[in-house]
């Protein structure tokens, strides 16, 4: 039982030896706007 | 009437751009004293679009929502240009309060109405945000074709920034896919772009994703001087915002972190703002948290369960994956193998989740 645990625990690590997970929040996405300085300039409404 | 009219397109085609002028200020002021005089409902509704438009780009979301709302009372009475530009501005507006899905709703509804001519500019703009909805919502092959409409639009207009925009989501889309060199073609052609038009705000994100790739490529000393690059730059940089340097100095946190380096991660995670933390990292702070916090009381790892349910109840598989991976490794380094074994194993199912 021990032996057979161990075997399914380094499959899983060997899984994710090759596959390991990125974070999709690392990315730096583009702004959904251009953000310039101008726009930030402009004066309240 | 039609004066104030070409002065209202003039004025939405310069926010697109982003390049409005003090002399655009005036002369915004000036329509919002005379359109009162005016019974034309549509030139109405277009007005309080384009302030929509104005609001959301100077982040004053609270004073947009009002408008939004405002808008929403007489919905119906919109015509069907005014009805695509509503669903086009309120989808930017929730983009910028990280609210994707949303976006995403506002977004389908105008593109399911055919019969509406937008301008090709409108167009692309359109399909850039979707491409982006996407891109946050981790749908890859649906974000590569929406990216690519908007890119062919942009390119044949020469809006050379926004194909910079496109470029990157390309770029990430791909690295997503393990497919580096194409990310890499695609942040090489950004560069080249960027000299043309130079912008720091966009050299910063080409940067800080190239160091993502160093990372997936095992270059770990050459994606951490990326990284460090890109923290000292957005602190030089004043118009960039608190949000964005946190969000660098957290995945270089977290990057020392993966690289073992946990003197290095506590250093930066010191150095971050946090008040307030970015709602998009607020409980994957807390993770890494606790994980730095593990290498002197490893008790402590038993309250990440709680928030690893909460990134998967948020839709973050990705985060959940990458977070139950590392404390898997946390787990194994202490030889708790039936624990790590877990966690590896709900790594993995987190990872089949993802809708690729």
């Amino acid at each position: 039982m021990k032996r057979l645990l161990k075997g399914c625990f380094i499959g899983l690590v060997l899984t994710f030896a090759i596959t390991s997970p990125v974070s999709a929040g690392d990315e730096d996405l583009p702004d959904p706007d251009q953000k310039t300085a101008e726009s930030i300039l402009m004066k309240e409404w | 009437m039609q004066n104030i009219k070409e002065k209202l397109n003039h004025l939405n085609y310069k926010l697109f751009l982003g390049k409005p002028n003090n002399s655009d200020e005036l002369e915004l002021d000036l329509i919002s004293s005379r359109i009162s005089n005016y019974s034309n409902v549509d030139i109405n509704h277009y007005f309080l679009l384009i302030k929509l438009r104005v609001l959301a780009i100077k982040r004053n979301l609270r004073a947009a929502t009002r408008i939004i709302n405002q808008i929403q009372s007489f919905h119906d009475q919109l015509s069907g240009y005014n009805k695509s530009l509503f669903g086009i501005y309120s989808a930017h507006k929730l983009l910028l309060e990280n609210k994707h899905q949303e976006a995403k709703g506002k977004l389908t509804d105008v593109l399911s109405r055919e019969n509406v001519t937008l301008e090709r500019w409108l167009k692309g703009y359109l399909f850039y945000l979707y491409a982006l909805c996407e891109t946050k919502g981790y749908r890859i092959s649906t974000c590569l074709l929406y990216v690519d409409k908007a890119l062919t639009i942009f390119q044949g207009e020469y809006f050379i920034s926004r194909c910079i925009d496109c470029l990157i989501i390309k770029g990430v889309s791909y690295m997503r896919l393990n497919d580096l060199e194409q990310a890499e073609e695609c942040f090489a052609i950004s560069e080249n772009l960027l000299f043309k038009e130079p912008d720091t705000n966009r050299q910063l994100k080409v940067l800080h994703n190239r160091a993502l790739i160093l990372l997936k490529r095992g270059q770990n000393k050459e994606a951490v001087e990326y990284l460090l690059n890109t923290v000292r730059l957005k602190k030089e940089m004043e118009t960039i915002n608190n949000d964005s340097l946190t969000f660098s100095i957290y995945v270089l946190a977290k990057t020392y972190y993966k690289l073992q380096n946990i003197q290095e991660c506590k250093h930066w995670l010191h150095e971050m703002e946090r008040d307030p933390i970015p709602a998009g990292i607020q409980i994957e702070l807390i993770l890494l948290d606790y994980l730095c916090m593990a290498e002197e009381e490893t008790e402590v790892l038993a309250n990440t369960a709680g928030f690893i349910k909460e990134l998967k109840q948020a839709g973050k598989w990705n985060e959940a994956a990458e977070f139950n991976y590392l404390i898997g490794q946390k787990y194994q380094s202490l030889k708790q193998y039936k624990k790590a074994s877990a966690h590896f194993q709900s790594a993995y199912i987190a990872q089949t989740n993802l809708s690729i």
